[in-house]
């Protein structure tokens, strides 16, 4: 569909800074203004680019904390962190139509990440081997997402 | 140690003609190592040659600024940025206060602070304090500045 959803974004942004900026004299309206441009900018990416992002990221982290709980099962002490990712995981794939939305789930399983990665006993489990298994998956999920965000968020916000 | 800023926010100079004369809002002094003021002070150091800022520094106080001590509080200071600028984003997700800076701030500039703090893992820690310093905007940049 042409003009496409970034196209008319781009198009807002440009007369927003182009037509409207010029003419305002209160500080905080043009801060207001500034914000408000990055942030369209940052829709614009998104509507490009979230999906997919959104998309790998889910079955990325899945198997990792698949391979996260396959670890977990030898040591007792870990079950109720066990039984916490067992739910999660026992939900539907990535892109099942009974799924819910893909924002929901990769914060269901970012919230397992955090948990896990908070859990002082499994940080330093073999030697602190899972604890890299998971900050090797935010590496990636950096990687993944920085095309979101950069260079949009690097100027000044104000 | 030194009395300490804490943090040098945008547009705290008060300037006369084309010097700084004073600064405004104290309201995060401490007692503290001087080179945190230096790494705090946002921007500032990229307005003139770093090397040459750091040394009129040194030269007005009268004591040495140890560069791995610099480069400490320029890493700290992006991780306690990320954290402080996060927290402001709650008040966004609540529904409580739906200005458009807690966006840009709490989650925009957050996502930039996790980005350069995760791609600093495996530095030392001054590689980790130069890339810090050249990933972040100056905001300064489109500020008009006289003199240096």
């Amino acid at each position: 569909m042409r003009p496409t959803t970034p196209e008319l974004i781009s198009a807002i942004v440009a007369s927003l800074e182009r037509q409207v900026a010029p003419h305002i004299t209160d500080k905080w309206a043009a801060s207001a203004l500034r914000s408000a441009a990055q942030l369209l900018n940052h829709i614009a990416l998104r509507t490009q680019g979230e999906a997919q992002v959104l998309e790998a990221d889910n079955l990325d982290v899945r198997q990792v904390l698949a391979t996260v709980l396959a670890r977990l099962e030898a040591h007792a002490e870990f079950s109720a962190a066990r039984r916490a990712v067992e739910g999660v995981l026992a939900g539907p794939e990535s892109g099942a139509p009974t799924a819910g939305g893909p924002e929901d789930r990769n914060e269901s399983y970012q919230a397992l990440v955090e948990m896990l990665l908070n859990h002082a006993a499994i940080r330093v489990l073999e030697q602190g081997a899972v604890h890299r298994i998971l900050r090797d998956y935010l590496r990636r999920r950096l990687k993944r997402e920085y095309s979101l965000y950069f260079p949009v968020f690097t100027s000044p916000p104000f | 140690m030194s009395l300490c800023k804490g943090q040098n926010g945008i547009g705290e100079e008060i300037w006369r003609d084309d010097k700084i004369v004073a600064f405004s809002d104290w309201e995060l002094a401490n007692i503290g190592d001087p080179c945190q003021d230096l790494a705090l002070s946002q921007g500032m150091l990229k307005l003139w040659d770093r090397g040459k800022i750091i040394a009129h520094y040194e030269r007005a106080a009268g004591f040495s600024l140890p560069a791995e001590n610099i480069a400490f509080y320029l890493v700290w200071n992006a991780f306690k940025s990320m954290l402080v600028l996060n927290n402001g984003l709650r008040c966004f997700l609540s529904g409580q206060y739906r200005g458009l800076a807690r966006a840009t701030l709490g989650y925009g500039k957050v996502k930039i602070y996790e980005h350069l703090l995760g791609a600093i893992l495996d530095m030392d820690l001054e590689e980790a304090a130069e890339f810090i310093v050249q990933g972040q905007p100056n905001p300064y940049h489109n500020k008009k500045v006289s003199g240096g």
